[in-house]
């Protein structure tokens, strides 16, 4: 009537092959997940690592083109900068400058390469702080007299 | 039973085998890659850091209407910088320069040329490296 003790083992063969394979799965699935978010993440590291610029501009002359104010950013980092209102925001004494209110002369900077940020904004005399905002968050401030 | 935990030991051992081929494939060459960049970042700060240079003079010369400018820069740091990528400000604007030698070494000197720049008054200079380090003259006629 009841099962005889071969085809008790095969089932728990069988039992035993389903739950390991099973279990398989979601560890080979989990481990992707991780080696992926950590390749990720380390790209996004080297990035950061990588990215590096300067706004060299005399801070007691700033020039103008127009209604445009001109400051000149140099590549010093390690990899070519991609200079697009979507990869920098531009502060001008704390308030985000809308993507209409500053361009670049250039789509993108080479290392050790010079582009012009053109700031349509005006601004009272006095001293004022410019803060770039690049790829992966890398910024620099600075001061300058209009 | 003991064939069935056998098998089962057997799946997860080569589970486990697989999982770490997937990370020793895919995550080492990234922490590769990170390290080197690491290593560039720590060269472009050493050689900011030994970085330096001095406008030693100017001198000014007469082109029709206009004035010729020749600024002497010396490189007082210990880093050999190429000139082709330095940016020479006038009174703030980024100025077309020409010079005679691509290489800046150490203890030397070279002379940078700007012409055709207009007004005769005060001139504020700046010079800037290809690795962001500057210095300033300002040309008194």
């Amino acid at each position: 009537m009841g099962f005889s003790l071969t085809g008790t083992h095969v089932i728990f063969f069988i039992a035993a092959v389903i739950v390991a394979g099973m279990v398989s799965g979601v560890f080979i699935a989990v481990t992707m997940n991780v080696t992926t978010s950590l390749s990720d993440r380390g790209g996004r590291v080297i990035e950061q690592l990588n990215t590096d610029f300067a706004i060299i501009n005399d801070p007691d002359i700033i020039p103008t083109s127009g209604v445009e104010y001109i400051f000149y950013m140099k590549n010093i980092g390690g990899a070519r900068l991609t200079t697009t209102n979507q990869t920098f925001q531009v502060f001008i004494d704390g308030e985000y400058l809308s993507s209409s209110q500053y361009s670049f002369g250039n789509t993108s900077i080479p290392v050790e390469g010079v582009t012009n940020l053109y700031v349509n904004i005006t601004l009272p005399a006095g001293d004022h702080i410019l803060r770039v905002v690049g790829p992966q968050a890398v910024d620099k401030e600075f001061a300058f007299i209009i | 039973m003991g064939f069935s935990l056998i098998a089962a030991a057997a799946i997860l051992g080569v589970t486990l085998f697989m999982a770490v081929e997937i990370i020793v494939s895919d995550v080492l060459p990234t922490i590769e890659e990170m390290n080197t960049s690491y290593i560039d970042m720590k060269d472009r700060i050493n050689e900011q850091i030994q970085t330096d240079i001095t406008v030693t003079g100017v001198l000014r010369s007469v082109n029709g209407t206009n004035f010729d400018y020749t600024l002497s820069v010396q490189n007082t740091g210990s880093i050999t910088l190429h000139t082709d990528d330095f940016v020479i400000l006038i009174n703030g604007t980024n100025c077309a320069f020409s010079c005679s030698y691509n290489y800046l070494y150490p203890e030397d000197s070279v002379n940078f040329t700007i012409t055709n720049q207009a007004g005769d008054g005060l001139k504020r200079m700046k010079v800037i490296t290809n690795n962001g380090i500057d210095d300033y003259y300002t040309y008194t006629p």
